[in-house]
């Protein structure tokens, strides 16, 4: 299939228009209640004297606007996306209808328990599959993402240590060096200092790990499968070097699509695991989100999780306990994404267990697949002979061309690469298809990274509404809002 | 080894039985469990339900939901963290297209200049609110927006106490404690006057010190107050070397002073255009001044061009963020509330600048209403607070607030909340939300319940 | 064919200064070499230490930014930052264009010239040790 962006042109050096520069001068807002009480009168001093500048357009004109913008824009929706790391899969529709639905979407969450039972039937049940599907004994549905659980889960690491008075020592999260962004970064957030271990043929360095393993470390925060797409085969023995050392052992669920019904975190040693439900539990990404982040725990981190916490009562009723001195406290206001939490529990009863173990078996096939098709012109490097599981990373390096050109043709075909991630790899292309895909599209892409050798790729993409950017310039000199752009 | 037969077929998976023998085949091997031999222990997972038909699960969830009291079928004086206001169809309409709504951040531009340039709008739409130029492309919600505001002025300044200055919503000043803890940040929240609701100037002045790293004030406020000081608040901070964050309600910006009128270095607030969803997802909203661009938390997408001179749009000033600068980041933050922020942008063109003063003036009116209606009471001190409120008000009640609460619940009305007694104001503190929703009616079926617990004795 | 001028000493964090023996005192200028800058590509953002802060023989002393890369730069001697390129905050695109003329980061007065000085490397020894880098 050949793939050719939609491109609305306003002028030579405009594709669409700013809702700014399509404003008119004068133009009647749209009706709107009239106050019970009148005309309000706003006190002079509280009043706002500088008025803002939103654009005044028709009705028509948003929808033609936003409508073209979606057309310059690209989604699983629209064609397959096999980005590493984030499970591009299919965001059934049904979830969204579901969240809709006014009894889940104009509840408030001041509202007393009695009058949402059905909602927190949801969650209540949706923790509970979560909590088998990890294999731990607690759970919490507050954080919004990932990288919120991850921060979750490091300040329970932290309370846990504070409680057991070694805060002062256990001063470093260790993390290997294929470890995502976001793991330091939630270390550091928390106070703790981040140390980096190496990998050895795609897998932590054991030994490595060893030397460092002392009673400074509060923590080992590892991905698995890791992102190199490979699992991490002695982590039994990598959770006894920590738990010996008196370290907690942390799971980053961004891999989750590769073991969801056949193996669990929980069965491995880990005591904390985050899940990123809008990755394997097919909540939409939305242009970067929202997602919901779930954290579990082995039962003794139990009492550290944040409140509330939703209970039974013996009536069958639930209701939220506010309850816990060791509790971290609150991560955010309210319960958690209750919209988000809503489709993941859709899917994973749509799908149930057998479903979600099929799908990660039919992802890591897949994925093997296509790494062999791929490999004798792309090397993969690390862990040669190792089987990856739901994601691999190639690697541009000797096929003459640079993982930055490549990515640029796979946006031309209709594509969206993920590149130069993880660090370890030179020029490196990570690519995840997921079991939403079939075997054509996955000929398909692939037939596209091979095609890509053989081409002058400096003008790609050509086929997309716009060509190359230049992000130097955005870097030197930002314009973030359109008073900077048009002055 | 057991062969597994990989038998399940299901229209949300891709592969068919025979594809999968293809693959199997190509790769030289009889069955996936070959590529899992290096898992040492894969007992499955039990406790998980059978798969369900869309027909039989679309029932079941339409039960629950009718299980739920929603706030369109019963009158809503709910407010506090979450408000109820009537989303325009065409917002929904939008961020549902599958273009938006699947689409992946946009870290490769060229094919997602939609989401990029909807996101620069709505950047500059809030910019425009809240007269700062650096608005991030969204946050989870305002509480966290306020957390990470306390992250960064310690990064800004090195200090690390936190001055949190009146009366605050006690969910977002937990969050702001959640998120000091990981900083071990101080949190100190300082007085407000029990007569007119605001903050006190004095009591707040007393904690801003050399040691302070951000003064931090809501307005409207917890009791729906809008606080009159803000201005000698930011200059307070500022004298002390400290930074001023504002906390606001968006749709309040149209008509009340904003955040860059008060001197404010950082705003924090909540975005509209997504249902209440029991409180999530959500939009966090967070703008600074530009001086401090280098330092915020968030993605950013800024205009360009491309190689031949078109306007294009980029997610810039990436250094700052966890994929690149890591332990050293602005934030953790990855995931974010794109598609809201989406939302947010859409509901904000629709209304316009008159729109959305005309909305602002009907909350304002109808709190204002409220407030008078349930004044009328007996044994009700409706405002309780004489300063200015803005969609949310607190009222006293003198009669049994244990009676009002148990009626309430059994009556047809949603809210308003008990606030407690722990406000140093004694009795029956009751917090309402009105919206531009409110009707005479449903005013009236709240005057009515409460008038009868007054009049029994 | 990366630029190696004679005429300085180098560290192999991609270091250069250039030593200003004056009669009383002695002043040592520091950038980034030519490998560095074609490595990061096009700079967007140079932090540069305070004017009179201390800095530490290879302890991180400024950083350099691309659009999607950090790099710390390290400071090759001990001592006291006594000027630093004020030009690069509105042109840090001249640490690419003239990394060992008008790029100029920071200068030190040394503390710890006479020790520190045998630990900076040659040019011909930098020259073989950029490319072996390869």
């Amino acid at each position: 299939m050949r793939y050719k962006q939609a491109v609305y042109s306003s002028s030579d050096t405009v594709n669409e228009p700013l809702l700014a520069e399509l404003s008119q001068e004068t133009r009647e807002p749209p009706e709107l209640p009239s106050g019970l009480g009148g005309e309000p009168h706003i006190p002079e001093s509280l009043s706002r004297k500088n008025k803002p500048c939103l654009p005044r357009v028709s009705e028509l004109t948003v929808v033609r606007h936003f409508t073209r913008l979606s057309q310059m824009n690209f989604g699983v929706d629209t064609g397959s996306y096999p980005l590493g790391s984030c499970t591009m899969k299919y965001n059934p529709k049904f979830n969204d209808s579901a969240a809709s639905l006014p009894g889940f979407a104009h509840i408030h969450p001041g509202q007393h328990e009695s009058t949402v039972q059905g909602a927190l039937h949801i969650i209540w049940e949706l923790q509970s599959y979560l909590k088998e599907i990890t294999g731990m004994e607690a759970i919490t549905v507050q954080p919004a993402a990932g990288a919120h659980g991850e921060y979750t889960g490091m300040l329970i690491v932290k309370s846990y240590f504070r409680d057991k008075g070694e805060l002062a020592t256990r001063r470093k999260v260790l993390i290997p060096d294929t470890a995502h962004g976001s793991n330091p970064a939630s270390a550091a957030m928390a106070g703790f200092e981040v140390l980096t271990v190496p990998s050895r043929d795609g897998e932590v360095d054991l030994e490595a790990l060893e030397r460092v393993a002392d009673n400074a470390v509060a923590a080992f925060m590892v991905t698995v499968p890791n992102t190199l797409g490979i699992f991490e085969s002695r982590i039994l023995e990598v959770s006894r070097i920590i738990h010996r050392a008196g370290g907690l052992m942390y799971f980053d669920g961004a891999n989750m699509n590769a073991l969801m019904g056949v193996a669990k975190p929980g069965d491995f040693g880990f005591d904390i695991a985050h899940l990123n439900l809008h990755k394997a539990f097919s909540t939409p990404h939305g242009g970067g989100g929202p997602g919901s982040g779930p954290v579990a725990v082995r039962s003794f981190l139990e009492e550290y999780l944040p409140v509330p916490k939703l209970r039974r009562g013996t009536s069958g009723k639930y209701y939220w306990d506010y309850s816990g001195e060791k509790s971290i406290g609150r991560i955010r206001e309210g319960f958690g994404n209750f919209g988000v939490l809503l489709r993941a529990y859709a899917y994973i009863r749509a799908l149930g267990g057998e479903g979600l173990r099929q799908a990660a078996r039919d992802a890591v096939l897949s994925s093997n697949y296509a790494a062999k098709r791929l490999r004798e012109k792309y090397p993969i490097p690390f862990g040669d002979g190792k089987p990856r599981k739901h994601e691999f990373v190639a690697s541009a390096k000797g096929t003459g061309k640079r993982a930055f050109d490549i990515a640029k043709h796979i946006l031309n075909n209709g594509h969206a690469p993920t590149i130069y991630f993880p660090q370890i790899v030179v020029e490196a292309l990570m690519i995840e298809f997921t079991e939403t895909e079939t075997k054509a599209e996955i000929d398909a892409y692939v037939e596209g990274l091979l095609d890509a050798l053989n081409k002058d790729l400096s003008h790609e993409p050509t086929n997309t509404s716009v060509g190359r950017l230049d992000e130097v310039s955005a870097a030197r000199q930002p314009k973030l809002n359109w008073r900077e752009l048009l002055g | 080894m057991d062969v597994e037969p990989d038998e399940f077929g299901h229209p949300y998976l891709g592969l068919t039985k025979k594809e999968r023998g293809e693959m199997l085949g190509f790769l030289g091997i009889r069955s996936a469990d070959e590529l899992f031999v290096d898992v040492p222990i894969k007992n499955g997972v039990k406790g998980l339900p059978s798969p369900a038909s869309e027909s039989l699960l679309f029932q079941e969830l339409y039960a629950l939901n009718k299980q739920n009291k929603n706030c369109l079928d019963h009158p809503c004086f709910l407010g506090g963290g979450s408000h109820l206001h009537y989303v325009p169809a065409v917002v929904q309409r939008i961020c549902e297209r599958g273009e938006f709504l699947t689409s992946y951040t946009p870290y490769q531009p060229e094919i997602s200049q939609g989401m990029l340039q909807a996101m620069f709008e709505y950047q500059s739409m809030i910019s425009e609110l809240t007269g700062l130029d650096v608005v991030n492309a969204s946050h989870y919600t305002y509480g966290t927006s306020l957390g990470e505001a306390a992250h960064m002025a310690n990064r800004v300044t090195g200090r690390k106490k936190i001055v949190v200055c009146g009366a605050v919503n006690p969910e977002r000043l937990g969050v702001l404690r959640a998120y000091a803890y990981g900083r071990d940040l101080s949190v100190v929240q300082t007085a407000f006057d029990s007569h007119s609701g605001e903050l006190d100037p004095e009591a707040a002045c007393n904690q801003i010190d050399s040691e302070t790293a951000l003064v931090y004030s809501e307005s409207p406020n917890y009791f729906g107050v809008v606080e009159g000081s803000l201005k000698d608040l930011a200059s307070r901070a500022h004298s002390k070397g400290a930074l001023f964050c504002q906390g606001f309600d968006l749709i309040s910006l149209a008509i009340l002073k904003s955040p860059a009128e008060v001197d404010a270095d950082m705003a924090v607030g909540d975005g509209v255009g997504s249902p209440m969803s029991l409180g999530g997802p959500g939009l966090g909203l967070f703008a600074a001044d530009k001086k401090f661009v280098r330092s915020v938390p968030g993605r950013l997408v800024g205009a360009t061009s491309d190689r031949s001179g078109k306007r294009g749009y980029v997610i810039t000033l990436q250094t700052r963020e966890q994929h690149i600068r890591r332990e050293k980041a602005t934030s953790n933050i990855t995931t974010n509330s794109s598609i809201i922020a989406l939302a947010n942008a859409v509901y904000l063109a629709l209304l316009g600048t008159d729109g959305l003063k005309r909305l602002a003036e009907a909350i304002l009116s109808n709190t204002v209403y409220t407030q008078r209606e349930l004044g009328r009471l007996r044994g009700v001190v409706s405002p309780l607070f004489s300063g200015f409120s803005y969609q949310d008000f607190v009222f006293g009640f003198e009669g049994d607030s244990d009676r009002l609460e148990q009626r309430l619940m059994d009556s047809d009305v949603l809210g308003p909340s008990r606030i407690g007694s722990g406000y140093g104001l004694g009795g029956g503190l009751w917090l309402v939300g009105v919206s531009e929703l409110t009707t005479k009616q449903h005013v009236e079926s709240l005057a009515n319940i409460i008038g009868g617990v007054s009049n029994e004795v | 064919m990366t630029v190696v001028p004679k005429d300085l000493l180098y560290t192999k964090e991609h270091e250069w200064v250039k030593v200003d023996q004056g009669a009383d005192e002695t002043v040592c200028v520091v950038g980034i070499t030519d490998y560095a800058q074609a490595k990061l590509g096009d700079i967007v953002v140079v932090d540069l230490p305070k004017t009179g802060s201390q800095v530490e023989y290879m302890k991180a002393a400024a950083s350099i930014e691309s659009f999607k890369a950090v790099s710390d730069v390290y400071a090759p001697l001990s001592g006291a930052v006594v000027e630093v390129n004020a030009e690069l905050s509105a042109d840090p695109g001249l640490v690419n264009r003239e990394p060992y003329g008008k790029g100029w980061l920071f200068k030190i007065k040394p503390s710890k010239f006479e020790e520190e000085k045998r630990l900076l490397v040659g040019p011909e020894d930098y020259e073989k040790f950029v490319g072996e880098m390869k």
